[in-house]
């Protein structure tokens, strides 16, 4: 195709021609099929840089027909079914997660604290300690901005907490937990770093629960927070877990740390 | 017919009907891609449906096609449902919706256009990697509406005149590399 007929498609596909051209060019397409199918190509490029498309053009040809005939293919609707059950099981109403999700972590936490008892007794697992200060920080909870009232108990704990009252931070946390509809995540972020300090790793790893169910920005440090909990508790196998679950999501929060990390447990 | 792909590992578990790999996308993916639907004008059922269906589609083009990635698993999948809701925001600005006793063709054929119209997002997206960062840039401005005065100005072009005839070379070219790709014929040839 030469430069003066591209020149032609940019103009009509512009809007440039006159009405007479439009005409002319119109009836030169329906008897060049190839033109045609020029024209459409330069009109997908166009939409496709302005972020919109063309329902109507769809090819009628092998490909399509093959799309067609899976799609309406009895193997097709028990893969729709599938993903419709899935779909619907994992719409259950968010209490009754709660509630299955504590009593698995009230499992979780026994075995916890049994892995930690014989971690204390063989002293097992010496470089998590170590790996834990050097990747855990107070750095990374968020930052408490002063919203309604009831913010200022957070903020008290906040402070409370960068202290070293623990006890008073906690006492900050739950008056503010107690006394809002709904919570500031960050009050869990907080509350789970508190109970980390006092090596209280069950009440700790309940509360980033809390935090990635939330479904906030902050969810995924979560993720993080907990991995932190298993780690300062000795227990590699858990937070290898929840590391590599962090690993396979790049926007995760500290994505490229759980990598790093990931390798020095190894 | 649009060549064959060798099915990436996470897709080949979808087409097998891995219940386990779909509970695994709902637990980690959806809440985010939920999130955006509901900040670009949609509800918590919009972001369900359009899930469904871009996992659905997914799955009907690795079996009649094969699909290969280039990015992580996750960050397509949610590409591809990120479009589908686009294409149903556009949809709903235009069209009005069918039902009745047509619904379910009509719902095949509007599979069949999102697959393909997905498969031509990514196509072009790939070619356009392929230009100079320069031509990419410019093509994105022109398109975007941007004044020719100010191309000018940004590319530093002596006049409108050159610029026209760089927009013209850069479309030329990536128009010549969509062509020379073995999905051409499937995704736009009759």
């Amino acid at each position: 195709m030469n430069d003066e007929l591209r020149l032609r498609i940019e103009s009509y596909l512009g809007g440039e021609m006159s009405s007479e051209e439009v005409v002319a060019f119109e009836l030169e397409m329906e008897n060049d099929p190839q033109l045609m199918a020029e024209v459409q190509l330069s009109r997908q490029i166009n939409l496709h840089f302005s972020e919109s498309e063309d329902p109507e053009a769809v090819p009628n040809n092998s490909y399509t027909r093959d799309l067609r005939s899976f799609l309406d293919s009895d193997e097709a609707a028990e893969i729709k079914e599938t993903l419709r059950n899935v779909q619907l099981e994992r719409r259950v109403p968010q209490l009754r997660r709660k509630r299955r999700r504590l009593v698995l972590v009230s499992v979780a936490a026994s075995v916890l604290f049994l892995v930690s008892a014989i971690g204390l007794l063989f002293q097992s697992e010496p470089g998590t300690d170590k790996l834990y200060a050097q990747y855990y920080s107070t750095a990374d909870l968020p930052s408490v901005i002063r919203r309604d009232d009831n913010s200022s108990l957070l903020e008290s704990g906040v402070v409370a907490f960068q202290n070293g009252d623990l006890a008073d931070a906690m006492a900050y946390f739950e008056n503010y937990e107690a006394s809002t509809e709904e919570p500031d995540v960050a009050v869990f972020l907080y509350k789970g770093a508190t109970y980390m300090e006092q090596e209280q790793f069950f009440k700790a790893i309940e509360a980033f629960e809390v935090v990635i169910d939330s479904g906030s920005i902050d969810a995924s440090k979560g993720f993080w927070f907990k991995a932190m909990a298993y780690l300062k508790a000795g227990d590699k196998n858990n937070a290898i877990h929840i590391l590599e679950d962090i690993a396979n999501h790049i926007w995760y929060f500290k994505h490229d740390q759980a990598k790093e990390l990931l390798e020095k447990l190894d | 017919m649009l060549p064959s792909r060798k099915n990436h590992p996470q897709i080949k578990k979808l087409l097998e009907g891995d219940e386990d790999t779909i509970r695994l996308l709902y637990d980690t993916l959806f809440p985010k891609f939920s999130s955006f639907v509901k900040k670009n004008s949609g509800t918590y059922s919009d972001a369900e449906e359009t899930f469904h269906n871009g996992l659905y589609q997914l799955i009907a083009r690795a079996k009649v096609s094969g699909v290969s990635i280039s990015s992580s698993f996750e960050a397509y999948v949610f590409t591809v449902c990120k479009n589908l809701w686009f294409k149903e925001l556009n949809k709903r600005k235009k069209e009005v919706r069918n039902d009745g006793v047509f619904e379910l063709k009509a719902e095949t054929e509007d599979q069949i256009s999102s697959i393909i119209n997905q498969e031509r997002w990514e196509l072009f997206e790939e070619k356009i990697q392929l230009l100079s960062d320069n031509c990419s840039q410019l093509l994105k401005d022109y398109f975007n509406k941007v004044p020719y005065s100010e191309i000018v100005k940004k590319f530093s072009y002596a006049t409108e005149n050159t610029a026209f005839q760089r927009i013209f070379k850069c479309k030329k070219k990536l128009t010549e590399l969509i062509k020379e790709d073995l999905r051409f014929k499937a995704l736009f040839g009759s």
